[in-house]
């Protein structure tokens, strides 16, 4: 019997809706270090997620991942307090494609509209830079529930 | 490295922060934060609430990076840090519980959404992150905004004690003070709340800037924002209130599902119905609360810590004016001329206006009027007897015999019957303006009715 996907079914539009999205890496020191994400997409195998990120935020991403493959991922829905982490490892980093732009910019879009729900204006953040980014995906092996309050970080796979 | 004293905007809570940390056996983790304290100019303080993975990997490995926001303009930090140590209680601990405890009471979760630490981390690096920059606002770039230097002067505070001077009696002093509040230093959404008949807590008094005056409304000490002030009597400081809301929120879901806490309720508090920023100032001579002054923003981050320590400051000189006002008013009282003799009994009807059915209810000391609350406790007590009196031909009261009635059961020593009066004087002009109390002298006012009324007392 085939085990159950990574990332269940029903968090890939959520996952993929425009979320604040946070990476995490770290070095050889065990410093940790970490930047923002515009967007997600849940690959078909629901084991693997690409983040896109702003290419000027990707080299000191990419030195530590390259050295140590272990990431996590933060994704997290403002106006509801509801967050999920996935951690894994590096699977590859890549230029994104034009064709990848259109849903970038509506993801980055919907987080944005997020942050106007919590009450935080929109032209605050119509100067993001938000391309050309670079696409990291890795290998996701456990997810947690991240909402805050009792029972935080508690895994979900 | 950027001073950490440059970003004092950073540490509103207003946009989450983040936390990354790494185990010691190397898998990072990312965590939202609901508030980064500054502590000195080496030294954040992170709320520490729950013990959680972040908490874990500190305690193995004290590095850690957390990113900041400035919500003028949006431009991110990354701060690089080092786990130094948890404190339980202190200044610093203090100051963070009241914060969360105020947010967890409004929404019914004291003692689920509580602080366990204050985490102390030192900072040994600061840095703008080039590419998360926002825009600035118009608005935020060019509105004068309080704390920034030029609201505080030397002037304004000269001027604002000059209008306290002025003012004649307690009622005119409540109103100046939030009148110049508001013209001076542009906070337009104020109010005054004095210690109630009741045992711990506080009433409306006098209030500007609302659609309601909600004078008469109550808050238990404890209960949100100027609860807790009431309580602590600290100051208390909170911007982004719409965002810690749905933060607690979320604990309270949580909690709930696991069994943590019964049904909660958002308990109604006077004031705006979404404020956004509120700084509550406890009014304070020498250790006796007299009240809280709170000040509202249906905006996010109106309130700098520089207004905190000004209106802190400021506080203890707004709580002596008013007493004096209180112990000025009371021994006027005592020189108060005798009423003249009883004049005929005046006709309490006015032509042409509907009669107003007053009820008061004995065991609750409450009065209704049209089937609508209108005050109770003493000032229901006080409103009872002179309607009473009314009745029966008297029009002009002193303080004096209020003060020596003992049915009204005034206590012997700071009864407080004048800002008792000056809340019932308001409640009637808020929702009665049939009934009308007017000062008529120093230490002595006149009932006039513009209605007919029947006085229905029930048990």
């Amino acid at each position: 019997m085939p085990s159950k996907p990574l990332i269940p079914d029903d968090l890939v539009p959520e996952f993929e809706r425009g979320l604040s999205i946070a990476i995490g890496t770290r070095d050889g020191e065990l410093q940790a270090d970490g930047c923002s994400a515009w967007a997600a997409r849940v690959h078909d195998d629901r084991e693997q997620l690409t983040v896109f990120l702003y290419e000027a935020a990707a080299p000191a991403m990419l030195r530590n991942l390259e050295q140590h493959p272990e990431i996590a991922v933060l994704l997290e829905r403002p106006s509801l307090q509801r967050g999920w982490q996935v951690k894994g490892r590096f699977v590859s980093a890549r230029p994104a494609r034009d064709d990848e732009r259109a849903d970038v910019e509506r993801q980055a879009h919907g987080f944005r509209a997020e942050l106007q729900a919590i009450g935080i204006p929109g032209e605050l953040t119509a100067a993001w830079s938000l391309w050309p980014c670079v696409a990291i995906t890795l290998r996701a092996e456990r997810l947690f529930e991240q909402a805050p309050g009792p029972g935080s970080g508690e895994p979900l796979r | 490295m950027i001073a950490l004293e440059s970003l004092t905007s950073c540490f509103q809570g207003l946009i989450p922060a983040w936390l990354c940390t790494c185990s010691a056996d190397g898998v990072p983790n990312v965590a939202i934060l609901s508030h980064v304290d500054y502590v000195d100019s080496q030294h954040v303080a992170l709320s520490f609430q729950f013990f959680n993975k972040s908490k874990r990997n500190v305690a193995e490995n004290p590095k850690a990076l957390v990113r900041i926001c400035d919500p003028d303009t949006f431009q991110f930090y990354a701060l690089r840090l080092r786990f130094v140590r948890t404190e339980t209680e202190g200044p610093l601990f203090e100051s963070m519980r009241l914060r969360i405890e105020a947010i967890a009471s409004y929404s019914g979760l004291k003692g689920i959404f509580k602080l366990l630490g204050a985490d102390v981390y030192e900072v040994s690096s600061v840095e703008p992150i080039a590419h998360e920059v926002g825009r600035r606002l118009p608005s935020v770039a060019t509105e004068p905004r309080a704390g920034a230097g030029v609201p505080f002067t030397m002037k304004a505070l000269q001027e604002l004690s000059d209008r306290i001077h002025r003012a004649p009696t307690l009622d005119c002093l409540l109103e100046v003070i939030l009148e110049t509040l508001e013209s001076l230093f542009g906070f337009r959404h104020s109010m005054i709340l004095l210690a109630s008949d009741q045992p711990d807590r506080l009433q409306t008094i006098a209030s500007r800037g609302y659609p309601a005056g909600g004078v008469g409304s109550e808050v238990g000490f404890g209960e949100g924002i100027i609860g807790m002030v009431a309580e602590a009597r600290k100051p208390i400081r909170v911007s982004g209130l719409l965002r810690q809301f749905l933060y607690a929120d979320a604990v309270g879901r949580r909690a709930e599902e696991r069994g943590l806490c019964g049904e909660k309720a958002r308990i109604p508090l006077p004031g705006l119905p979404n404020p956004e920023s509120q700084l509550g100032i406890p009014l304070l001579v020498r250790d006796e609360l007299l009240g809280v002054l709170c000040i509202e923003a249906d905006r996010s981050y109106r309130f700098h810590e520089e207004d905190r320590t000004y209106l802190e400051v400021l506080g203890g000189y707004l709580a002596i004016a008013i007493q004096n006002a209180l112990l000025r008013e009371r021994a006027d009282d005592a020189e108060a001329q005798p009423l003249p003799p009883r004049p005929e009994p005046v006709p309490a009807t006015a032509a042409a206006t509907p009669r107003l059915a007053v009820e008061y209810y004995r065991g609750e000391e409450l009065i209704l009027v049209d089937g609508e609350y209108l005050v109770r406790g003493v000032p229901a007590k006080i409103l009872w007897k002179l309607l009473h009196e009314r009745s029966s031909g008297a029009a002009e009261f002193t303080n004096r015999r209020l003060r020596l009635d003992r049915s009204l059961g005034l206590p012997d020593y700071k009864d407080n019957l004048e800002s008792r009066l000056i809340l019932l004087r308001r409640r009637l002009e808020e929702r009665c303006p049939g009934i009308r109390l007017v000062q008529s002298g120093r230490g002595r006012f006149r009932l006039e009715l513009a209605s007919g009324l029947d006085l229905i007392e029930r048990p």
